[in-house]
């Protein structure tokens, strides 16, 4: 044991106590203010993997929600679309099977009509963006009514017989100079709605859907009688086979209907799914990062404390020495 | 005759204690000083009578001195790498952090998402394009403060080999004159030990006895810096460094390459310049090379020479982003196909691995400096021990007031007592 004790070794010791009090105040009173733990990478012992892949989920989850927002208002104008042009159907066929027996001229004109109205309604827009216009959305889906009956007229022009008009419509529909050239003004099916990572809903009907163009070709059929393409005589046989082309299309559109439906539904649950996600992985980054206030102030008052005393010995050292009592 | 004896024995006295105030006044002057060795007098007794002062001996604690010096490397050692670590990863920035490179990616993959979702305005693929140019800027400034990093430890080892080099010089210079018995060779020694703890912080050293008050110095790893002569340490710094620099120098002693000289703060410097910083490098390329290969075809990641960056088309024109890098003319406005894709591929990017490999590094590196830093602490402590201690200096002031008063009393009878004689 040595005899005597330097000077300087207290005052060594006693500032590195200090420094080392007054860093941890400083830790302490960041965590008591942000709640937060000062040092993650201490706290998560230098594993980052899964505090980063709660972060990315969240990040995803929260850009996804206005993205799904805008979809679920999308595919419900698709649907209630769908049933405006289902109710059309419905008029049209029960007024050409009527025609068959009674005024084909109302009947022909119903079916305009309800032409006109299915045009209408592929037409739905959505916040400034066609809805059945595939990856064009900007412009129209459909020329308007008149356009495509009008380039119809042209396609029957000279037909004599009932079954010629009916073949000359369907070719039109079908030929890609026709309906696609002239009637359709959209782009491609749409891609696929990502409503999770690695998850997408398919919500790509257009206008030029094939139950969709069945109900415009029933339809536009019947207007051609209203525009006189067949004489009286062949009115009837042409209505006829109109009622029966727009059966068949009314059962293709309310399957197309129950498809979108599907998609509806699916859509809903992934937003109330990743809604809840989120709420949990809010919890589970809370966990990991956290620090319990009320721990962290009782140890800042307890540190505090420390330094005060700290001090008081300080002062109370440098008071005990030889010299003043000599 | 005795009576002049007893004369000349107490004014022998009283020089004694006159040295030893002096002693004593010096101690307490240099009782801040560091490097300073506590005084303390030699007396022996005289055979004629009397008492001399043989010397000034000057207290040292070699084994301590020694233990506290390698701590002290050590300690700075760990400092260093602690500290570079914790740079590199405040330059990557934890997930708590705003505009951490973790925030950066999810940015990416997010404004993709939104992009998808709000194809009719263009302002989205802008968005997304940025959000990309903000990472590989990031990405490219991380790697820039990293060679900076690797500068600075070059520039910090060519000043620390300057340092050792002179101070070798000047030890080997106090050496000789300490031998040559100079008149006050202890405070030589004093500047002797300043410049020996100046050397130690860099490279752990052990200081070895040579006789005549001349040591030598060894690095634990056993080369000798001072044995006679001062050794020469050698270092070509390099004016640039880059992610692709040629092998850059190593440590010479005069003349021949050394591994190393242990673990001290040179030891450490060379460690962030040729192993944390590297390696850290890499990871960091290994992120940017995953980024690359995932948006391969999109334009969004490309290597440039220095790093990652957005392809000029594609910044020019973030339609592109929508219709492909090769796309001739922009295409339909709601194709929302290649960015899906996109969206996919970035949702698996991570750098998740890049900042735990580092942040585990840190935490290592920085319980390994408390733990050495604790032990200086203590050493520094016990050594210090060991310094002056005022209050024992002014109790031997006590006692040497006494012994002169007590001296100058017995000269003051003899004197009396020879008056006595002369005034028969």
């Amino acid at each position: 044991m040595a005899v005597t004790s330097g000077d300087m070794a207290q005052a060594f010791a006693l500032r590195r106590r200090d420094a080392a009090l007054k860093s941890e105040v400083t830790q302490l009173s960041q965590e008591v203010v942000t709640g937060q733990a000062a040092d993650s990478g201490a706290r998560l012992r230098g594993d980052f993997s899964r505090l980063a892949a709660v972060d990315a989920s969240r990040a995803r989850l929260e850009a996804l929600e206005p993205a799904l927002a805008s979809a679920a208002t999308t595919v419900s104008a698709m649907q209630t679309a769908f049933s405006g042009i289902t109710a059309a159907l419905t008029t049209a066929t029960e007024a050409a099977s009527q025609g068959v027996n009674m005024s084909a001229d109302t009947a022909a004109t119903a079916a305009a009509s309800a032409f006109a109205s299915v045009v209408a309604a592929l037409q739905t827009q959505v916040a400034g963006q066609s809805v059945f216009a595939g990856t064009r959305p900007d412009g129209a889906a459909l020329a308007d009514a008149e356009t495509i009956l009008a380039a119809l007229d042209d396609a029957v022009a000279g037909a004599t017989t009932a079954s010629e008009v009916q073949a000359r419509v369907a070719d039109w529909f079908a030929s890609p100079d026709g309906f696609d050239a002239v009637a359709y003004k959209g782009g491609g099916a749409r891609a696929d709605v990502m409503v999770g990572a690695g998850e997408a809903v398919a919500l790509s009907v257009t206008a030029a859907d094939p139950a969709l163009k069945q109900a415009l070709e029933g339809l536009a059929l019947g207007a051609m009688v209203a525009r006189g393409a067949v004489p009286d005589s062949q009115a009837g046989t042409l209505l006829a086979a109109v009622s029966e082309k727009l059966i068949a299309a009314s059962d293709a559109v309310v399957d197309l209907s129950a498809r979108t439906g599907f998609a509806e539904a699916r859509i809903d649950a992934a937003r109330s799914r990743n809604a809840s996600q989120l709420s949990a992985l809010d919890i589970a980054r809370t966990e990991m990062l956290a620090v319990d206030s009320y721990e962290s102030a009782t140890r800042l008052e307890a540190v505090q404390t420390q330094i005060e005393t700290l001090y008081a010995v300080t002062s109370r050292l440098s008071k005990m020495s030889l010299v003043d009592f000599l | 005759m005795s009576l002049t004896s007893a004369l000349s024995v107490a004014r022998s006295g009283l020089s004694a204690s006159a040295r030893a105030a002096e002693i004593t006044s010096q101690n307490v002057a240099n009782a801040l000083t560091e490097g300073y060795g506590k005084r303390s007098l030699t007396l022996s007794a005289l055979s004629t009578g009397g008492v001399a002062v043989t010397g000034t001996a000057r207290f040292e604690d070699r084994a301590l001195t020694g233990d506290r010096r390698v701590a002290e490397a050590g300690s700075a050692a760990a400092g260093l790498a602690a500290d570079a670590l914790q740079r590199i990863e405040d330059a990557i920035g934890t997930p708590d952090s705003e505009g951490s490179v973790g925030a950066l990616i999810s940015g990416v993959e997010t404004a993709l998402i939104t992009a998808a979702a709000n194809l009719q305005s263009e302002a989205g693929l802008g968005a997304a394009v940025d959000a990309a140019d903000r990472l590989a800027a990031r990405m490219n400034a991380i790697g820039d403060e990293i060679q900076t990093m690797r500068e600075g430890a070059e520039t910090a080892i060519a000043t620390s080999v300057d340092q050792i080099n002179t101070s070798l010089r000047q030890i080997a210079d106090l050496n000789t004159r300490i031998a040559a018995g100079a008149a006050d060779a202890t405070a030589l020694m004093d500047q002797r030990q300043v410049l020996v703890d100046g050397i130690a912080a860099e490279v752990p050293l052990r200081e070895v006895d040579r006789g005549n008050g001349q040591i030598a110095l060894y690095s634990t790893t056993g080369v000798a810096l001072l044995d006679g002569s001062a050794a020469v340490l050698g270092f070509t710094k390099a004016t640039a460094i880059s992610a692709d620099s040629a092998a850059l120098s190593g440590l010479t002693v005069n003349g021949r390459a050394v591994a190393g000289l242990g673990d001290g703060a040179l030891a450490a410097q060379f460690a962030i310049r040729d192993t944390i910083a590297p390696e850290a490098q890499a990871a960091l390329d290994v992120v940017a090379a995953d980024l690359i290969a995932r948006t391969s075809g999109s334009g969004l990641f490309q290597t440039t020479g220095s790093g990652v960056a957005v392809a000029a088309e594609v910044k020019a024109e973030p339609w592109r982003l929508r219709d492909g890098l090769a796309a001739v003319a922009e295409g339909d406005a709601g194709d929302a196909t290649r960015l899906n894709a996109l969206a996919s591929a970035m949702s698996e990017a991570s750098s998740a691995t890049l900042l735990s490999t580092i942040s585990t590094a840190r935490v290592a590196a920085e319980a390994e400096a408390s733990f050495t830093s604790a032990r200086y602490d203590a050493l520094r402590s016990a050594e210090l021990e060991g310094a002056v201690d005022t209050d024992a200096e002014m109790q031997s002031l006590l006692v040497i007031e006494q012994a002169y008063a007590a001296n100058a009393k017995v000269i003051q009878a003899v004197d009396q007592m020879m008056q006595t004689l002369l005034g028969i």
